[in-house]
């Protein structure tokens, strides 16, 4: 089994259009940008956000960044899979990346929805 | 209806054009986001001796990240050697970002963070006394 970090094998097929390969590396940076962006916005809801029903914060806060992990992890994959179907010249596998970060986000909405309303009605 | 402008000659000169000008812009962008969560972790500093020092490595790494990017950077070909380069880098931010997420996670689980500004403000406290 390969190592979860392991670069697409330069072995595999030929290199790719650089055009291609660069526009899959600029995706992949976008991604990752994104679960930064979800990391500071976790941080930034636990540190600048007034305390709401007892531990909104870190509700809120845990899940934001959890997502932003899981798409971090997730985008390295993506990239390393993109890069081999080049290589070889087999169809590019569907994301699931962005179905994971829409449901991530709606959960993530909801929760805070209910513990909004759970805080004001007390 | 206007004749459409020539074409302008490729100004890097080599086979992927200005490609690879967009990709060290978003490795700039990348630098820049990590600078930012490393200031932002630095406001959880004074309420959690981890950030002292996550912070400003934080900073550092995303500071770095752009800095070498930026002076990395040739116009021209991509050979083998700088292929290699860019296999390492996107597993090294790859990992950085992971480290990252899990010390946000540790910090924030921790349950000590710093106070919001409502709850420092001197006159607060008295404003709810009163």
């Amino acid at each position: 089994m390969r190592h979860p970090f392991t670069p697409p094998d330069a072995s595999l097929g030929k290199d790719p259009d650089y055009r291609y390969s660069l526009a899959n590396e600029r995706t992949f940076l976008a991604w990752i940008r994104t679960a930064l962006a979800l990391n500071g916005g976790g941080l930034a809801v636990v540190s600048l956000l007034p305390p709401f029903a007892r531990i909104g914060r870190e509700v809120v806060g845990t899940l934001l960044i959890t997502l932003g992990t899981l798409v971090a992890a997730r985008s390295f994959g993506r990239w390393r899979s993109n890069e081999e179907s080049m290589r070889t010249g087999s169809p590019i596998r569907p994301s699931q990346l962005p179905g994971t970060l829409a449901l991530g986000v709606t959960v993530t909405t909801v929760v805070a929805l209910v513990l909004l309303l759970l805080d004001t009605s007390r | 209806m206007s004749e459409g402008a020539a074409p302008v000659a490729d100004p890097e000169g080599g086979p992927e054009g200005l490609q690879r000008e967009r990709t060290v812009l978003a490795w700039n962008r990348t630098g820049i986001a990590m600078i930012a969560v490393g200031l932002l972790l630095g406001r959880f500093a004074a309420a959690n001796p981890f950030s002292v020092l996550a912070s400003p490595a934080l900073v550092g790494v995303g500071g770095g990240i752009w800095v070498l990017w930026v002076t990395s950077f040739r116009p021209g070909g991509l050979d083998g050697a700088s292929n290699r380069l860019r296999r390492r880098r996107t597993t090294a931010i790859t990992i950085i970002a992971l480290v990252l997420q899990a010390a946000s996670l540790v910090l924030v689980l921790s349950g000590v963070h710093p106070p919001h500004p409502s709850e420092t403000r001197p006159d607060a406290a008295g404003e709810e006394a009163g």
